[in-house]
């Protein structure tokens, strides 16, 4: 890229305070807005946000402070407890709101949240000139805003998984929580262009529906409005040869050629083997023609050989391929590494573990230092007795009613 | 051309290379919210997606240029302007860089070394426009071993473990999880360049945002040396998770389990008591048993009838939408999901609404993809105060084309 500043900037969000009353559906916005420099406050249930119980876990051992999964999304965040779905909790809110610019939110009827409208789709208690960002499964209107999803489900709903996997299987939901990890970074969008119009419109609501972000991929309303129902079903992939995966000696690698140009670049990655010399080949409608044998020939052909070394080879021709990897195999992989795309993070649990880092770069950098994830309110006694001016005593006593 | 003033980043100028699903999405999310983007395309370089092959079912479209487009490309380039140059010639270069003074970013995402070809790497640029925020996208990122390789969406599934671990490759997934990192990278790097006054080069490599979104299956592969391979619909820390044939074709229901609550409701709704067992032990133990009753219970009943029943007893579970389920699906009808937009050759057709619904400020498309060099002419006008001599000239020179 471009120049390097050794110094380093101010982060975007510099400044900005961020209040997350939203758990799992909002980690993934409080992540990015963290990374952006944002000073994010987590305030979870005083029994623990629901993604202290979601696994991967540090050694695969379950505990209040060992999901990875947690120290990944809520890194560098402050976390209090606090049982916001108590009209009891509203004082504190208030004066936890007064200090917010964002307000992240997702009620719903297993998340309650005092001061919230759920009629007209407002917070009784956060500032006026504050961004309030819920984002929830479907929405806030319509006859479904009460519907509950996890991600898998949300993906479903979509119209996105129909499609995916083989002919004769089950749709397939993809891993990890994606679907809302999307959402996360739609609703950072909209806060990012409400911030950045804020002195001339003031504060406002997004309304992100989850569902509606997954169902605006892949031109589904478009499609059907001129093909009717489904007419591709679930397809494997789309192409054919030399576009495909190939098992290689060291393992699976695939081809995606579907520029006319591509058929020479391969040709060329394989040395122009007699096999596939024929001149009538160079028309991708007689490969299509020709799905299985070619396939077959291509497989033999490969089979002996390095994947990597024909990624290479592949890639000068101007052939995009790939190899297949594994997780593992990509985290080791010398391009991942030399990027420094895992990056090491301290967990909560007082371990360091290599998670993936910011999802995007800058130049200059303004890097945002990563903290450990909170552990369960760790940061009670900062936030309410040293920023909210409470007593010990005070804060003992919530404790004592379950408050936090 | 003026944006309307209910929009977020009203005054914002953007100049679009962008092509493909993830350049043309990232231009469309910052256009939805009020950017005035151009999208260039040359003469003789039209937009790839605008070619026969890309066509959605029988609809194609020829302009009066010649230059033919797809719904697909329309439904990606929603909400832009059409602005052609020739980067070829040296008056289309110069021509860019007038512009790049007065805009505020630059969008691409072509292969490694074209910007800088045509004396538009960012430090070039920014020597036009010290403010300039310049937003890159790529398979690999512009630094490590592989950054110079071609890839599609689908070599990137392969590469960052995406296959392995759906069990599925997918075209395009990753293009709009990278487009929309992007854009939201873009609108942050806005708000560090107003306060520093200095550009910002943002990088988004689809190998970060995947990473990014894949923290789970990564964490466990590399914290605990798990490879988790293919989900196949089984969510890691769900109690139960799947897909169950329902009544009809192709028809099915998606269900995850995440507590114990959720699967004390569960056996209420299948009347089977005697797999109500209140333990964690003892539901891993029955959970064969469960998925069978499950099963059996679903088979009985259509997709939507099975999902209905199970969200009344507060279960999160949806049907496996199909694309005609989504055109009909209620939500997305109450709350206005499909829009119709206008488009010269394509006519007015639907498309999926703006998902980011600020309350103040809502993303919208105004219009469909414009045809090739359609609002040349009168961008130059507005961006550059050209009169007609000097538009008649960049005409005559072939710098630029203005579609009639």
């Amino acid at each position: 890229m471009g120049r390097l500043d050794a110094e380093g900037e101010a982060p975007a969000l510099a400044g900005v305070r961020v209040l997350d009353l939203g758990g799992a559906l909002t980690a993934y916005a409080a992540r990015l807005l963290a990374d952006l420099g944002a000073d994010v406050l987590l305030a979870e249930p005083p029994g623990g946000d629901r993604l202290r119980r979601s696994p991967p876990f540090a050694a695969g051992v379950e505990g209040t402070d060992a999901s990875l999964l947690f120290a990944y999304y809520r890194a560098t965040q402050r976390g209090i407890t606090l049982a916001a779905g108590r009209p009891a909790a509203l004082d504190l809110l208030g004066q936890l709101g007064a200090m917010a610019d964002v307000v992240l939110v997702s009620p719903s009827r297993r998340q309650p949240l005092a001061g919230w409208d759920a009629e007209a789709g407002t917070l009784s208690w956060s500032r006026p000139d504050a961004v309030l960002a819920a984002i929830t499964p479907f929405g806030l209107t319509g006859p479904m805003r009460d519907w509950r999803a996890t991600p898998m489900v949300s993906y479903a709903m979509s119209g996105l998984m129909h499609r995916v996997g083989a002919a004769d299987g089950p749709p397939l939901a993809p891993p990890g929580r994606q679907a809302w990890d999307e959402a996360g970074a739609y609703a950072v969008l909209g806060i990012l262009a409400a911030l950045w119009s804020r002195e001339r419109v003031g504060g406002q609501v997004l309304d992100l529906s989850v569902h509606e972000v997954q169902s605006s991929k892949d031109w589904l309303v478009e499609r059907y409005a001129v093909e009717g129902m489904d007419q591709w079903g679930r397809v494997a992939g789309v192409g054919y040869p030399p576009t495909g995966v190939y098992q290689c000696a060291d393992g699976p690698f695939d081809v995606a050629a579907h520029q006319l140009a591509h058929w020479d670049s391969f040709l060329t990655m394989l040395g122009h083997p007699d096999e596939l010399s024929e001149p009538s080949l160079t028309d991708p409608m007689v490969r299509r023609e020709l799905f299985d044998v070619l396939h077959e020939t291509i497989q033999q052909l490969v089979s002996q050989r390095s994947r990597g070394e024909l990624v290479e080879l592949g890639q000068r021709a101007g052939l995009p391929c790939a190899m297949l990897l594994s997780p593992a195999e990509f985290a080791r992989d010398e391009h991942i590494v030399a990027r420094g795309t895992l990056v090491p993070t301290p967990t909560p649990g007082d371990g360091t573990v290599a998670m993936p880092g910011p999802a995007h770069r800058a130049v200059p950098e303004a890097l945002v230092p990563r903290r450990a994830a909170p552990r369960l309110g760790e940061h009670n006694r900062e936030v309410y007795v040293g920023e909210l001016g409470h007593t010990e005593d005070e804060l003992e006593r919530w404790a004592g009613e379950g408050l936090v | 051309m003026r944006a309307l003033s209910d929009a977020a980043l009203e005054g914002v100028r953007v100049l679009s290379f962008g092509a493909f699903a993830a350049g043309n999405t990232t231009a469309a999310l910052l256009a939805e919210l009020g950017a005035e983007v151009a999208k260039i395309e040359g003469r003789s370089r039209p937009e790839v997606l605008r070619m026969p092959a890309y066509a959605i079912g029988p609809v194609m479209a020829t302009e009066p240029s010649g230059v033919t487009n797809t719904i697909m490309e329309a439904a990606l380039a929603r909400g832009t302007f059409g602005l052609s140059l020739d980067m070829a010639s040296d008056a289309g270069r110069q021509l860019l860089w007038r512009l790049v003074a007065v805009a505020d970013v630059v969008v691409e995402n072509f292969g490694a070394g074209v910007m800088e070809r045509w004396g538009c790497s960012f430090d070039e640029l920014l020597e036009r426009n010290p403010r300039l925020v310049m937003t890159s996208l790529s398979g690999y990122g512009r630094s490590g071993p592989r950054s110079s390789y071609l890839a599609y969406a689908s070599n990137i599934s392969n590469f960052v473990g995406l296959t392995h671990t759906w069990g599925y490759c997918h075209g395009t997934h990753s293009d709009y999880l990278t487009a929309a990192h992007a854009a939201m990278a873009t609108v942050a790097a806005l708000h560090r360049a107003r306060a520093t006054g200095r550009g910002v080069h943002v990088e988004a490599a689809q190998v970060d945002v995947m990473a990014a979104v894949l923290a789970e299956p990564l964490l466990e592969a590399v914290a605990n040396g798990h490879d988790p391979g293919a989900y196949a619909n089984e969510m890691p820390g769900a109690l139960l998770s799947g897909v169950f044939p329902c009544l009809g074709h192709d028809a099915w229901l998606a269900l995850e389990l995440e507590d114990l609550d959720d699967w004390h409701a569960l056996c209420q709704v299948l009347e089977r008591p005697d797999l109500d067992t209140g333990d964690a032990a003892a539901a891993e133990a029955a959970r064969a048993e469960l998925r069978d009753a499950v099963a059996a219970w679903a088979a009985a009943r259509t997709h939507h009838t099975a999902a209905h029943l199970l969200q009344q007893a507060g279960l999160a579970a949806g049907p496996v939408q199909s694309i005609e389920d989504v055109w009909r699906d209620p939500q997305h009808r109450s709350r206005g999901y499909v829009v119709e937009l206008d488009q010269p050759d394509l006519g007015r057709r639907p498309y999926p609404r703006a998902p980011i619904r600020l309350s103040a400020t809502p993303a919208r498309a105004r219009r469909a993809g414009p045809r090739l060099g359609e609002h040349t002419d009168q961008l130059l006008r507005t961006w550059l105060d050209l009169d007609d001599d000097e538009l008649a000239e960049l005409h005559r020179c072939g710098a630029v084309f203005q579609a009639r």
